[in-house]
């Protein structure tokens, strides 16, 4: 045997101690790095989740908006085509009241007369037949956008819990929205879905008056010869009654009467929306004065999946905390009324600490750890 | 230790010592081998802790309207909780906000951003990193050639994240509201 059979392996100790520690590390820096691509990627979804279940509710906002709006111009359609029936009528009349006179027209007096009458009543029947189609349609389509938007608004809580859910199945594996805040995800829709009232009778007159064309509100001429006013005039327009419109269309003539100048109607026309198939005016819905809360928290946990080669054993439990809002902002008017007959609700991220619903539902270890 | 002798003609009493020298050679070799070891381990950690501490920063930016002070704390939080004797992490890290695209420097003055100009957040850090470990530092900075006057050397660790700025609208200073209602 050689002497330095004793010494072998001397360098082993060394080489085992300097690789256990060389692995320990790398494990650990493998370990870390796994951490902080999980803490990051369920950042990144709870972000995604926040601002999924906020779109589901904004997008809600906007087609409530647009709903609103296509009621009201359904609405406004019915004004017009009622005022437009009230003038054919009224033009009708008026041509049967010259058609005595043209009559007199020699040759081709006759001819005019009868062109005149049956274009008048041609016109009549046209404007009351396609009223009479169109009124029933614009009352049908309202109450079919009212339905969907009930449906819609009855659906709003669990789609955003939906859209968060899904959100989270796509960008973090492994994810979980904590159930607090899952439940306060459902309070915070129910209450913009509460927010949404419907607006007081004077109000939905106010809207449709802007929403009307100004000459189905007011139509009036007066007749003059040069600057010279001749004693005779039309007048006519739209009245909003609670749930019809009456449209009306005078034709007065100055007369002298117990010695004083007094204008007489000589021609009149009128029609009520509600003679085709109106029934009432859309239900327009929007925000109560006091709002919702708009802000929104979600909690995102995971229990980390083993990293495959890592250290075996229980990982610690990550979490990520989101806050978001949906705010309104028309473009170019910063300083208009969040309401909802406008689409220009929109969704952002907001610091947790600016959400004091966060604050209430959040754990005070949490907190302590959010940084933004 | 090499015998020129016949090997059963060695005598023991002349291979006395022979361990403490071996020792004295193949230990601070070691020593030096484990020291670097663990100082090249501490400096992977830094970049892996500089990474989230951007990223922390970039978020924080994202939702406080680019506030670099901010951003600042946030990423110096996260440097904090480094494990050893590493602190300070604010006064070592220096942040900056990357311009929107090539040339466009006027949109960032001292710390504020023109938020119509920018829509991503880009964040850059650097980190002044301490090489403590005594032998080791000072042959990683050489190797490196970075040098700068202090009691440790350093290494200048950097890592850049962006991110969708969410507060570029409805600026207070800009006239609109910061809550919707």
């Amino acid at each position: 045997m050689p002497s330095d059979t004793g010494q072998r392996g001397q360098i082993l100790v060394l080489a085992a101690a300097f690789l256990l520690l060389g692995t320990t590390m790398l494990f650990s820096l493998f370990n870390l790095s796994l951490t902080v691509r999980d803490k990051v990627r369920l950042q990144m979804a709870a972000d995604m989740a926040v601002l999924s279940a906020l779109n589901v509710q904004a997008n809600g906002l906007n087609s409530v908006a647009m709903g609103n709006r296509a009621i009201l111009a359904h609405d406004a359609i019915s004004a017009q085509l009622n005022a437009l029936v009230s003038q054919a009528s009224f033009y009708r009349k008026l041509m049967d009241r010259f058609r005595r006179l043209v009559r007199l027209i020699p040759t081709f007096g006759t001819i005019l007369s009868q062109v005149m009458s049956v274009g008048g009543k041609t016109l009549e029947r046209l404007a009351r037949g396609i009223t009479g189609y169109l009124i029933p349609a614009g009352q049908a389509l309202n109450s079919l956008l009212i339905r969907e938007r009930g449906l819609l608004l009855a659906t709003l809580p669990i789609q955003s819990l939906r859209a968060a859910r899904k959100a989270v199945e796509l960008s973090s594996s492994g994810g979980r929205i904590w159930l607090p805040t899952q439940a306060s995800l459902l309070r915070q829709a129910r209450s913009v879905v509460r927010s949404l009232l419907p607006l007081k009778d004077i109000e939905v007159k106010r809207l449709i008056r802007g929403t009307v064309n100004p000459r189905t509100m007011r139509r009036n001429w007066d007749m003059r010869l040069g600057k010279l006013s001749l004693p005779l005039r039309k007048r006519g327009g739209t009245t909003i009654h609670p749930s019809d419109f009456r449209a009306h269309d005078v034709l007065r003539m100055k007369v002298l009467r117990r010695f004083r100048w007094r204008w007489r109607t000589v021609l009149s026309a009128e029609s009520r929306a509600s003679k085709f198939g109106y029934r009432s005016h859309g239900r327009i819905l929007d925000m109560s004065s006091e709002g919702p809360p708009l802000s929104l928290t979600l909690v995102l946990k995971s229990a980390r999946p083993e990293p495959s080669g890592g250290i075996p054993g229980p990982l610690p439990a990550i979490t990520a905390a989101s806050s978001g809002e949906i705010f309104y902002h028309r473009p170019g008017r910063p300083e208009e009324h969040p309401n909802t007959l406008n689409p220009f609700w929109r969704t952002r991220l907001i610091p947790v600490s600016d959400d004091p619903m966060a604050m209430r539902v959040l754990p005070r270890p949490l907190l302590k750890e959010i940084r933004h | 230790m090499v015998c020129l002798k016949p090997i059963t003609g060695c005598h023991p009493s002349r291979d006395r010592g022979q361990g403490v020298v071996e020792a004295i050679v193949v230990l601070p070799a070691f020593l030096i081998l484990f020291s670097t070891l663990f100082q090249l381990f501490l400096l992977a950690m830094g970049q892996v802790y500089l990474s989230y501490a951007v990223f922390c920063a970039a978020r924080t930016g994202a939702v406080r309207n680019a506030d670099l002070d901010q951003m600042t704390a946030a990423a110096g939080l996260i440097l904090r909780a480094f494990p050893g004797n590493i602190r300070s992490g604010e006064d070592r890290l220096k942040l900056e906000i990357l311009p929107p695209a090539p040339g466009d420097e006027d949109h960032i003055s001292d710390k504020r951003i023109h938020r119509d100009h920018l829509e991503i957040l880009q964040v850059r850090a650097h980190w002044d990193f301490p090489l403590i470990i005594p032998l080791a530092g000072r042959m990683i900075s050489g190797a490196v050639g970075s040098r700068k006057p202090g009691r440790h050397p350093t290494l200048s660790l950097s890592s850049t994240w962006s991110m969708p700025l969410w507060t570029n609208e409805q600026d207070p200073e800009n006239g609109g509201e910061r809550h919707a209602l």
